[in-house]
């Protein structure tokens, strides 16, 4: 049946292909994560330094006590709202953005993309001149005598949940666009002629198409959060603590590494597992 | 046009090549040794270079200083790594993170023959076996916004007064200035570094009255400029320096006293360029180069040599009596216990 030679015979080319990149992940990636696996097994004594032992007694720290755990969770909450927050802005924004043509998409995408082109410092500490209490918003809102008193927008999760939102909404935006574009236009004309309307129209043919675009925008912005520091650190303060700054604290402040990799470890870990459930689930919806 | 084509390229390699070997050329005529250290950024920075990089690369053309950024534990962490192959000659560290490089065998220790200024400092500010080099030191004290806070605070049991609720920060406890904070909360509720119990009792009280814990001078910089607080723990430089940029802030070293910050100067065991990184060190112990220090940056002199204008010496903590007044903490002890500290911290305060 084939109109082409069946299989070419094996070459090496695929692998040369992967050759650069594979040697570049190997050496850059998988190198610094095994050192990191192995501090993370090592002892540490304050004021000494690090003990080179095999144990695993980081791990049972952070997991036999609530404290971490509870941290742990509460980043993993974090990462669902702005998902959440990005999900719900982003989709009618790429919808619309997919429907757009050209100037008015080219302005739409760079506007989009915006939020991207400032350095992290720089966006939080503009975040943080609009967020506080006599910051830009309440400013406005107290003239106006729209509130009573200052929103608390700032050292808290709120605005941590908005500022991330802010730069981590582009993903979201640009993955749902992606499929949005693939889907054929003849199937909306199939719908219409068939009688479908509106809202049927969206979940039979809009929504699972996009669903591939929609997991892997979640993905991006999920992980986006569970990794990001300083806009954390600057909005929140150490009120609100998520792996990356408890990392950090271990890292940096009390140079306890052995620690601290155990912890990125263990997020590490846990993100790997949540994306292998997620893709698993979205491959199977693809394929059923 | 394949041949037009070929002819760009070659012109363009050729362009590239002339530009790859000018930019090789300086280097090759000139040996000049590269000295990287490190320094704290941001405002210091500036102060550092016009007081020390600048007068120091006019008085030793063949040394070129590479200023770069680091906080002080990020310094320690880098010492640690690069203890194989040294990249960073000379740290600017507080003396917590200095004893600890120390501790662990980082350091080049220095001595009088090699540095002869060391001689000049106050001897209090000489190290056991002079593993570092102390440059400056500044005062922990109360910052406070001069039109909001009338009268001038006088204690540390100020920050619990009602009527600033709401309008104080308090740096958290794994910042030099949090730490700091830390162990003169100890004395003024009659706490020790062995039992804490009484400080962290203070501080849930105080918990609900602090709008957010800083980490960075940055950060305290921005909640004062705007206005989100009027009163918090501070260093005597950095409020200093804050209010010279027109701000209404000022600082009292309350009657509980004040806890002495000292900033050192650590040359990285293996450095290759050991003889410029001792000019350097030498040179920032310097009269001309601390006197420099406390004018831009306000950072008090350790050399007792030191004879500040009198507009400098009314603003900072200066001479031997100021040193005295000071409360020179158990570093060591503290670093110890530190850990514990900020693990309780972590759970009965900013939680």
């Amino acid at each position: 049946m084939q109109s082409w030679p069946a299989k070419p015979p094996r070459s090496l080319a695929p692998w040369a292909l992967l050759a650069p990149n594979l040697l570049l992940l190997l050496l850059c990636l998988a190198g610094p994560l095994l050192l990191l696996g192995r501090v993370s097994l090592m002892g540490y004594e304050a004021g000494h330094g690090m003990i080179p032992v095999w144990q695993l007694s980081n791990y049972s720290k952070f997991f036999f006590d609530p404290f971490y755990r509870a941290i742990l969770w509460g980043t993993f909450l974090l990462g669902a709202e702005v998902t959440a927050l990005c999900l719900l802005l982003g989709f009618p924004l790429a919808f619309a953005l997919s429907r757009a043509r050209g100037l008015k998409r080219a302005i739409l995408y760079f506007c989009i993309l915006m939020p991207l082109l400032t350095s992290t410092v720089v966006r939080t500490f503009g975040w943080m001149i609009l967020l506080g209490n006599n910051g830009f918003i309440n400013h406005t809102l107290l003239r106006f005598h729209l509130i009573a008193s200052p929103l608390r927008l700032m050292y808290n999760v709120t605005g941590v949940i908005i500022a991330l939102g802010e730069v981590l909404l582009p993903f979201m935006v640009l993955s749902i666009d992606t499929s949005l574009l693939n889907i054929n236009p003849s199937y909306y004309e199939a719908a219409r002629n068939l009688g479908a309307r509106g809202p049927r129209i969206f979940f039979r043919i809009t929504l699972p198409h996009a669903l591939p675009g929609i997991v892997s925008g979640c993905v991006l912005v999920f992980t986006g959060t569970l990794s990001a520091f300083v806009t954390p650190t600057l909005i929140a303060g150490a009120r609100i603590k998520v792996m990356s700054t408890i990392i950090y604290q271990q890292a940096m402040a009390l140079l306890d590494w052995p620690f601290g990799s155990a912890i990125a470890f263990t997020l590490l870990l846990a993100i790997l597992i949540l994306f292998a459930a997620t893709l698993h689930f979205s491959e199977r919806r693809r394929a059923s | 046009m394949t041949t037009r084509g070929f002819h760009l390229g070659r012109r363009f390699a050729v362009f590239f090549l002339a530009l790859f070997a000018l930019a090789l050329l300086p280097q090759r005529s000139r040996a000049q040794t590269e000295l990287v250290v490190t320094n704290y950024g941001g405002s210091f920075e500036e102060g550092w270079r016009k007081s020390v990089v600048e007068p120091f690369e006019r008085t030793h053309p063949d040394i070129k200083i590479k200023l770069v950024q680091k906080l002080v534990f990020e310094s320690m962490a880098l010492m640690r790594a690069q203890k194989d192959d040294v990249k960073i000659d000379v740290f600017m560290m507080d003396e917590v993170g200095a004893a600890q490089a120390a501790a662990e065998d980082l350091v080049q220790p220095i001595s009088v023959k090699t540095v002869p200024h060391l001689a000049d400092l106050y001897p209090v500010f000489r190290v056991p076996g002079d593993s570092f080099a102390k440059f400056m030191f500044d005062a922990s004290v109360i910052a406070y916004n001069t039109q909001q806070v009338s009268p001038a605070p006088q204690s540390y049991k100020d920050f619990w007064d009602a009527k600033y609720s709401g309008r104080i920060a308090i740096n958290n406890l794994d910042s030099a200035t949090g730490l700091s904070f830390f162990l003169m909360l100890l004395k003024t509720e009659g706490a020790t570094m062995d039992n804490t119990n009484p400080a962290f009792a203070a501080m849930k009280k105080l918990k609900p009255a602090i709008v957010t814990f800083p980490e960075q001078h940055a950060q305290l910089a921005q909640l004062f400029t705007q206005g989100d607080i009027v009163m918090a723990p501070w260093t005597s430089d950095r409020t200093l320096l804050l209010a010279s940029k027109g701000l209404p802030i000022a600082f009292v070293i309350p009657k509980e006293g004040g806890i002495i910050q000292e900033g050192g100067l650590v040359i990285a065991k293996g450095t290759r360029k050991l003889q410029a990184a001792l000019l350097y060190v030498n040179f920032a112990l310097s009269v001309e180069a601390q006197a420099a220090n406390a004018k831009f940056t306000f950072l008090s002199p350790t050399n007792a040599k030191v004879a500040l204008d009198p507009q400098t010496a009314a603003k900072i903590p200066n001479g031997l009596k100021a040193i005295k007044a000071l409360t020179h903490p158990d570093w060591k002890k503290a670093n110890e216990l530190r850990p514990q500290w900020i693990d309780r911290w972590n759970r009965e305060v900013t939680q």
